[in-house]
Formats: C-alpha cells, structure tokens, sequence
C-alpha cells in the first residue's frame, strides 16, 4: 500500500515537472529529438517522414524479375559485385524497408532506365536515393 | 463498369494528341507481332508499352510458330531462330524441347558430347551436379569443370554483371576454357547464358576461336539474358519497321458507339534527378491517343494486364473479364475454388482473361461484341495460362490480330 503511494506520488511529482517545463521547450532547439534518434537509431529503427512511408508499398511491389539489373546502365559501363545492384538492391529493402541503410547504396545517376524496365513500376530512384540518406545523414 | 485505378487520376491533364492508324497497347511478342503486320500492311503503328513483360522473362527457346516475316525482322535485329537440334539444357536441371532457339542456345544442343563449364563465384549453376542431371537420360555430357572469368566480386558474380564484364574481358575464360575442352576433349561447351548482356555474338566468337569447338548458353532463368537479348532484338524490330513506341500505359479510354476513339496514357518517368528522386514523381500529365483500330495484347497478371485485387479487371480497356469453372461464374478471383494444390493440374484463375470472338474482338458474357474495333491477342485473352511457355502462339496470335486490325483501319 505505502509502496503504491510513493509511486504515484513520484508519478504526480514528473508530470507536474512536466507540465512546468512545457513553455520552455523551444528553446532546447531539437535537443529532445536528438535523444529520441540517438536512443532507436541503433536499433536500426529510423523514423521516416509520412511521405517516404506512403512510398512503401510501391517499393514492395516488387516481383524479383531483375529486369532492372539488366536495363541499368551504371552496371553496364563497371561490372559490380551481386549485392550492389539495381535487382538484389531493391528486392531486399522491398521486403524490410528499414533494412535499406545497411546496403551499400548503388552508385546511382537517377537515369530512370530501371523504372522504364520494371514491370511493377517500383521507384527504384527514390529507393536508391533513399538508401543514399540513411548511409549518409 | 469501368473506373480509373487508385492514383491515376492525372494531376495536370495536358492533351496532346496524336494519332494512328493502328495502336498496338502492350509490347510483349504479341503485341510487337501485331505492330510488325499492321506495319507490314502499310498502316502508320503506335505501340504504348508499360515495361518489359513475360516476354523478357523467357528463356532463350521458342515453342510453337514463327511467323516468317517476324523472323526475318529478328533475324536483321541479330537473333536469328532456327530449329533446335535437340532439348536444350535448363539450368534447374531439366532439358526442354523447344521448336525453335536462340543460335547460342542452339550451340548447346545435344548436351551428349558437351563439357558443362560453371564459372567460378557465380551461384545458380552447379556444373558438376547439372551434368550429372542432364546426362540422367541419355549417354551424358562429356565432363564437368568449373572456370575462373576473372577476379570475384565481394559478393560473388551476378548474371547481368559477368554478361557485361564478359563483353568486356573474354580472354581469361577463353584460355581457360581452352584448357578444360582440351582436357577434357570434348566436342561442345555448354556455359549458364552469360555471355554477354547484347554482345553475345562476341563474346561467343572470342570464346570458340580460343577453344576450338561450338560454344553454347544453357537456357535462362529470371534475369535472363536470352529475354533481355529478345525484348532487345522486338524493339531494334519495332524501329525499324517504322513503329512509333510510347512508354506509358493506358489509364482509360474514349468511346463512340461501340467503338473505342481514343485512349489516354500516363507516360512513363523518363528521367529524374536526385532530388526528384526523393521528393518523389512530378504531378502526372496524359496523352491521348487516337487511333482507327486496336490492338489489347497486354499480358496477364505479371504484365498487369489482368489484375485480380478484388474483382477480376483488365485495366486498360475496361473489358469484361470472368472465370466459368464448373458452370459456376466468378466475377471475383477466389484462390480457393479457383487454383489446384497440384501445381500441374488445371489451374483456372491463370487461365482468366479477356474472351473474344472468332475474329478476335473482345465479347460479353451474352456473347455481344464489346469494341467492334479493338482486336485481343497474346496471354491477355482467356484459356491462355500466362506460366506455360509458348512464345510461338502469342506471336502468332498478335500477327493475325495486326493483321486483321490493319484491314479495320
């Protein structure tokens, strides 16, 4: 019973710390944010804006033909290993998007080939560019 | 009857309006045979294609007829198909007999006195264990060896990535697959299609002068190749004949009495920045199209051709699609009445599609005509099941389709 107490108590105490510290939060300038990103983003979990996310199932639809690997202009000019293009690189984030960043982000010139070549018409550019920002943020 | 897609409504609808003949909508074999022979015939082709179908997806062989004039237009495109000698090597491990082949497929053809030849860190084709499955029912291959291309990747070779090394840098397999035939002696190599993305000509000739022998491709899996090489070869056909293509696909459709007037496309992105590419695509503008006649050859489900997300639709035209299966109707695509768990039985919900008339032209469950002036070809049409092979039979399809579209316009 008294253990009870003291925990609401102690639960009253913050929120009122809380609620307190409310007006100030502008001027801790993205302090909070930061935390926030530095807690989940070694879980890999990055958090991505509404319109990336409304993105997603256009990158799933994806059917591993890899069509796009063979129209892909950047592969014809320098052979690369399998994992560093255009079909292996969106058949993976296809199916778990928040994998993207641990690719190696293909060196991409956004010609629009692969789109023109994909049968289920994935943005593979914006996949890619994707890739890109979460590598280097 | 009819509604646009989710997403497809254009933003910005800019008419520009062009005008054909004939206006072949898809560019699979079908619809690339349709365009040939109503080019053929005289008449001024549009063909608007979404992207590679099935059609790049197949293997390097060829079942079923050819039309003549279609094979000489792939003949000048640089792909001459001819009677296969014998079934040609798979590379799951089965041989297949095709009619007709691909000349690099052709060169593996018979496998009884071939040396399989693997490439060293390119998955998917064992040659040890693939000799030893083609050669289980007849006299076998000659032997098995494993060659090194060049240096190995970090994460291995990838076909389209050794094809376009190989375009490069054939001089390394070439002395070592001197080697091995030398060693082994014999008569043909047989290697997985990855000589070369376009070039394989090259590729094969610089191989054979070092060897010795015929050198030849296996047939190909997804990514194939010998496709990639086909879907080439239709569209250097395509231009030749005069056939103006336009990337997009067709979102709907104007009618006058029970003729389709004129379709409007959403053009395909062409090209985007980095910037654009995150941001995503620029609003949307369409084209119509107008044209006498019509050519639907849009493939099936992997095309997009037909769709099956709630009811059964065919998106471009709005013609009706139904299944009859057991003098039942099905409007919708029910997987548990409609597929069979034997994968080789009947499979009724791939075989749906567009029913048509004697002459092609689309029809209503009263048997009605729905377009007077739209012709259907290709794995679109019903009875046709888009996952057996048959390259000969849409094609032959889609060039009496042209043909008859051609006399419509």
């Amino acid at each position: 019973m008294m253990r009870r107490v003291v925990a609401w108590l102690n639960l009253a105490w913050h929120f009122a710390l809380h609620c307190a510290r409310l007006p100030l939060r502008p001027l801790r300038r993205g302090r909070d944010a930061r935390r926030f990103l530095d807690t989940v983003g070694p879980e890999g979990f990055a958090p991505l804006p509404a319109d990336v996310r409304e993105a997603y199932p256009s990158f799933m639809a994806c059917v591993s033909c890899g069509v796009c690997t063979l129209a892909c202009p950047v592969l014809r000019e320098a052979p690369t290993s399998a994992w560093e293009e255009a079909w292996t690189f969106v058949v993976g984030p296809s199916r778990s998007i928040d994998r993207a960043h641990l690719l190696d982000a293909p060196v991409c010139t956004y010609c629009g080939d692969c789109v023109l070549a994909c049968p289920m018409e994935v943005p593979i550019p914006r996949l890619a560019a994707l890739a890109s920002l979460g590598r280097n943020p | 009857m009819y509604a646009l897609p989710p997403g497809s409504v254009p933003a910005i609808v800019r008419i520009v309006e062009l005008h054909f003949d004939v206006l072949v909508v898809g560019g699979g074999i079908a619809g690339c045979a349709a365009a040939l022979a109503a080019s053929a015939a005289g008449r001024r082709v549009g063909l608007v294609r979404a992207a590679p179908g099935a059609t790049a997806l197949s293997a390097g062989g060829w079942t079923g007829p050819l039309p003549d004039r279609l094979g000489a237009a792939l003949a000048r495109a640089g792909l001459p198909f001819a009677p296969a000698p014998a079934p040609l090597p798979h590379p799951a491990g089965r041989l297949d007999a095709h009619d007709l082949a691909a000349p690099s497929q052709r060169a593996a053809a018979p496998i009884e006195d071939a040396l399989v030849c693997g490439i060293v860190g390119l998955a998917g084709f064992p040659a040890r264990a693939l000799a030893r499955a083609w050669g289980a029912r007849g006299a076998g291959p000659a032997g098995a060896a494993t060659l090194e291309a060049g240096p190995v990747p970090r994460g291995g070779w990838s076909p389209a990535s050794l094809a376009a090394y190989l375009e490069r840098e054939p001089a390394r397999l070439a002395e070592a697959l001197a080697d091995a035939v030398r060693r082994a002696s014999a008569a043909r190599a047989v290697l997985p299609a990855v000589l070369g993305v376009e070039r394989v000509d090259d590729v094969r000739a610089a191989l054979e002068a070092a060897a010795g022998v015929p050198v030849g491709e296996a047939l190909g899996a997804p990514p194939s190749l010998p496709g990639w090489r086909l879907e080439r070869a239709l569209a250097t056909a395509l231009d030749e004949a005069g056939v103006t293509v336009l990337p997009g696909r067709v979102v709907d459709r104007a009618m006058e009495a029970r003729r389709v007037s004129a379709v409007w496309v959403r053009p395909a992105p062409a090209s985007g920045a980095a910037a654009e590419a995150v941001a995503g695509p620029p609003p949307v503008e369409s084209v119509q199209i107008a044209a006498r006649s019509f050519v639907l050859a849009t493939g099936k489900y992997l095309a997009g051709g037909i769709r099956a997300d709630d009811r059964l639709l065919e998106p471009a035209l709005g013609c009706p699609v139904w299944i009859e299966y057991l003098g039942a109707m099905f409007d919708e695509a029910d997987p548990l009445a409609l597929t069979h768990p034997d994968h080789a039985a009947e499979q009724p919900l791939l075989r749906a599609g567009v029913r048509t008339d004697d002459a092609g032209r689309p029809v209503d469950r009263r048997g009605d005509v729905v377009y007077e002036n739209v012709r259907v070809a290709g794995s679109v049409r019903a009875g046709v099941d888009a996952a057996a092979p048959g390259l000969g039979h849409a094609a032959a399809d889609g060039w009496r389709a042209g043909e008859l579209a051609a006399e419509d316009a």
